[in-house]
């Protein structure tokens, strides 16, 4: 009994130490939340600290998403105390994970309970307020004069007046005094205006700014107005990968980020990635004036105009070779070719046109056109061209002709081309060369001609029928030559030649002794086209089975056989007799009637 | 009794073999009939200088079944005349399609080509190969030569006994000549996606909106193949062998239905 009574103690003894150890670590496992601050400043950079104790096995919670507030995972820290309560010696392992924080707005904010698991358990922190106060730069705080500022965006356009169509070169830049990244190419919002492709690789500077230096990256774009009126270049909009510094040093982290490896960061910074804006620009956009030149082709900008021609010493009829270029600044895709300032003598082609730019955007530059002109009489000047354009500084339009360069033309003047008659019989073409050039159009065709479907032929009537004529003229080709001739074809058609003669004699004859037999051999081919016996084999009864004689005519059909029989068996008795007209009708209808039988 | 049935056969054949030659014929008699008033009256409006009533008068011809080469040629002098070379060179180019040799379309288009500055598609070395001729001609050309072919196919094997030298060299003629018109057709299939850019200047962009980067500029008259269509835009070749987008209004297909 007693026995059972120790054994019973240090059970609940075991039980009850189980028992407290397990409360004592429940209870020392906690997370708290703080602000490094209570009050900020829109624009400045603050810690969140979540401190857990009780474990340094912690899994961070997500940074939570405050409209106002950006905050980011900085990283995590393992923490170890020693604290001596009452004589007694405690130790406490724990862990401290950083968020940093970025007000973009002044109000009262309140971080909400997160989750931290800590051994796997969950934890919630309590709730912590933050109070962020309008900054002395105004909304944004990211006026350049803030000296604590450290990375930032803006639009630049060397002009806020532009006319429709002028092509200036507007800048974004980057500004920033820590290393940074970029995660995206920035993006412009430019209606109204059409804008060339950013550069991927912007070139760097440096500048100084407060006192402070900063790096600078200049994205540069050529824009242009496409309409009229009040626009605004921008917003432009920018995510970077930044290395910025810390609040405040940091002690060794459990939780390395390949980023800072990147960044070469160390304990004074930290990579965050940042959404960075700079403010639009506003641009007035005038119309072109009315009174524009007959050669105006859109072209906006400062131009100068140069013209060389080649060779100095031509045939009538032989080409010269114009180039001529145009250097300056401004919309070169609306700069056309200069056009001649008197065509009267001269034929030009179309030219050939290059572009070289002089700067990224493509708005300073040069294009050099190459014209073949063909004098028509003599000339003692090269031809002059002329090209306009609008020119934003003088607020006019310009016209530039080019110098006159001699010219020496040889041979005699091509002759004016004759007046073409306007009919619609057909002309010979014009020869290339020799020919008088054409300096109108020939005259209308009086004649409506034959209307002609514009479908293609495939899709009409007589195209279809006439290739069933072929087809239907192929098919009887192959029917005719797949049917197959009888076996025996020849010899019924022998006897048939056979049964025809035989009666075709018999009408002439008188002799009786022939005729008879005659009968019965036209009787014997005509049934041998059905037995398929030789016709000397085919006897009366035969004719009678072959052609399923009635009794009438198979009677009449053996008093044939039996008189030609008796006429040449029975010698001179029975060939005697004159042979009467009704008996040879008599005998003829009755071969008709077995030759007419089925 | 028997003559009659003979003659009733023979009336009957008769009868066939008339409106056979009547449905063949059907075309060329409905060709043969006077020409439509509106064209002479454009004619005379032409004549008179009226070249907006001559347009209008020569576009109620514009119908299946009316259009004829010298319509289309008509029409791009009105155009021309009335200062629209994009409008006259697209009707130049209808006029062509329909008689590929026509002298004086010929003539015109390549005077308006040159005025207005049009670029042009470069042939490939197929198209310059082959004869300008229309392309139902090619198909016809195709069909006469096919149809040769298999009627020798046919003969060599039913008739073994006849001449093979001859037979297969009038085969292997026929099948190179089927060939020949068969890429005709095809080349002519493919014209038929070709536009001509109607305003003095179309802006083809890199892409199917207002704001894109401009690939080229085209003078009227330009020669443009169509190759999808979006929308109020129409992705193209353009000439020079690059690609761009056009706004649907720019251009107009030489072929049209009918």
């Amino acid at each position: 009994m007693r026995t059972r009574l120790n054994t019973f103690h240090r059970l609940s003894l075991i039980a009850c130490a189980v028992l407290t150890l397990c409360a004592s670590v429940i209870a020392e496992t906690t997370a708290k939340a703080a602000f490094s601050q209570q009050t900020a400043q829109v624009g400045e950079e603050i810690e969140l600290t979540i401190h857990v104790s009780g474990t340094a096995k912690v899994k961070p919670p997500d940074a939570p998403r405050l409209d106002g507030l950006v905050i980011s995972y900085a990283g995590g820290q393992r923490t170890e105390s020693i604290s001596w309560i009452n004589g007694k010696r405690s130790d406490d392992t724990g862990a401290t994970l950083t968020y940093t924080v970025l007000p973009e707005k002044a109000g009262a904010f309140t971080i909400p309970a997160l989750t931290v698991f800590a051994d796997g358990r969950p934890i919630q922190t309590e709730p912590v307020a933050l109070k962020v106060e309008p900054g002395k730069g105004g909304p944004g705080e990211n006026a350049s004069g803030d000296p604590q500022r450290f990375l930032w965006l803006e639009l630049s356009v060397p002009k806020t007046t532009l006319y429709l169509g002028e092509t200036v070169s507007a800048e974004m830049r980057l500004y920033t005094s820590v290393q940074i990244g970029l995660e995206e190419m920035p993006e412009i919002t430019a209606d109204g205006f059409t804008q060339t492709k950013l550069p991927t690789q912007p070139p760097r500077g440096h500048v100084q700014r407060n006192g402070r230096d900063y790096n600078v990256f200049t994205f540069e774009t050529a824009i242009t107005p496409t309409k009229a009126g009040k626009l605004q270049f921008g917003p432009a909009k920018m995510h970077v990968r930044a290395a910025v510094p810390r609040a405040q040093p940091r002690r060794q982290s459990p939780f390395p980020d390949p980023f800072e490896d990147f960044f070469g960061s160390g304990p004074f910074v930290q990579t965050q990635t940042r959404e960075l804006t700079a403010e639009p620009v506003g641009i007035l956009v005038k119309p072109l004036p009315a009174d524009k030149p007959a050669d105006f082709s859109g072209a906006v900008g400062k131009f100068t105009l140069s013209a060389q021609g080649s060779p100095g010493r031509v045939k009538i009829g032989d080409p010269v070779t114009m180039v001529l270029k145009i250097a300056g600044a401004g919309n070169f895709d609306r700069v056309t070719a200069p056009t001649l300032a008197d065509p009267q003598g001269w034929r030009a082609y179309p030219p050939s046109s290059s572009f070289k730019a002089e700067d990224p955007a493509g708005v300073h530059g040069l294009k050099k056109f190459e014209v073949a002109v063909i004098p028509e009489e003599k000339k003692t000047a090269m031809p002059v061209f002329q090209f306009s354009y609008f020119d934003p500084g003088a607020e006019k339009y310009v016209t530039l002709s080019s110098g006159k360069a001699p010219l020496q033309v040889d041979g005699q003047s091509i002759p004016a081309p004759p007046p073409v008659a306007s009919t619609g019989a057909p002309q010979a073409p014009p020869v290339a060369a020799a020919a008088p050039v054409p300096t109108d159009i020939h005259g209308i065709s009086y004649e409506v001609g034959r209307p002609a479907s514009l479908d293609p032929p495939w899709m009409s009537r007589p195209f279809w029928f006439a290739q069933s004529i072929p087809a239907a003229l192929l098919l009887g080709l192959v029917s005719f030559r797949s049917i197959k001739r009888r076996p025996d074809a020849g010899r019924i058609a022998s006897l048939r030649r056979a049964h025809a003669e035989n009666l075709s004699r018999m009408r002439g004859l008188a002799n009786r002794v022939e005729f008879y037999d005659r009968a019965v051999r036209a009787l014997q081919a005509e049934s041998a086209t059905k037995t398929g016996q030789p016709p000397g084999a085919v006897d009366a009864s035969a004719v009678c089975r072959a052609h399923r004689l009635g009794p009438a005519v198979a009677s009449a059909v053996e008093k044939i056989f039996h008189a030609r029989a008796e006429s040449v068996y029975a010698g001179a008795g029975g060939g005697g007799e004159p042979l009467s007209s009704e008996e040879r009708s008599e005998v003829l209808a009755t071969i008709h009637q077995v030759a007419g039988s089925k | 009794m028997k003559l009659l049935r003979i003659w009733r056969l023979r009336l009957s054949a008769c009868l066939t073999a008339i409106a056979l030659a009547a449905f063949l014929t059907g075309n060329i008699l409905a060709n043969g009939a006077a020409p439509p008033a509106p064209f002479e009256t454009g004619d005379s409006l032409y004549d008179r200088g009226d070249y907006t009533g001559a347009l209008a008068e020569y576009r109620k011809l514009d119908t299946p079944g009316a259009r004829t080469s010298n319509l289309y040629f008509n029409m791009g002098n009105a155009e021309y005349r009335l200062g629209s070379p994009g409008e006259a060179i697209l009707n130049y180019e209808r006029s062509l399609s329909v008689s590929p040799n026509h002298p004086e379309a010929q003539a015109n288009i390549k005077l308006a080509r040159g005025q207005a500055g049009s670029r042009l598609l470069e042939a490939g070395p197929l198209q310059r190969l082959m004869p300008a001729l229309p392309g139902d001609a090619y198909l016809w050309i195709a069909s006469v030569a096919g149809w040769v072919a298999i009627f020798c196919i046919v003969i060599l094997i039913a008739w073994p006994r006849l001449s093979r030298p001859l037979l297969g060299l009038v085969l292997v003629t026929a099948l190179g000549v089927f060939v020949a018109s068969g890429i005709g057709v095809w080349i002519r299939w493919q014209e038929r996606d070709m536009a001509i850019v109607i305003p003095k200047e179309a802006i083809a962009r890199l892409a199917p909106a207002d704001l894109a980067a401009i690939a080229e500029t085209l003078p009227a008259g330009s020669q443009v193949l169509v190759l999808s269509e979006r929308d109020a835009w129409i992705y193209c070749e353009l000439p020079g062998h690059i690609r761009g987008w056009l706004s649907s209004g720019a251009i107009e297909k030489v072929h049209t239905r009918g």
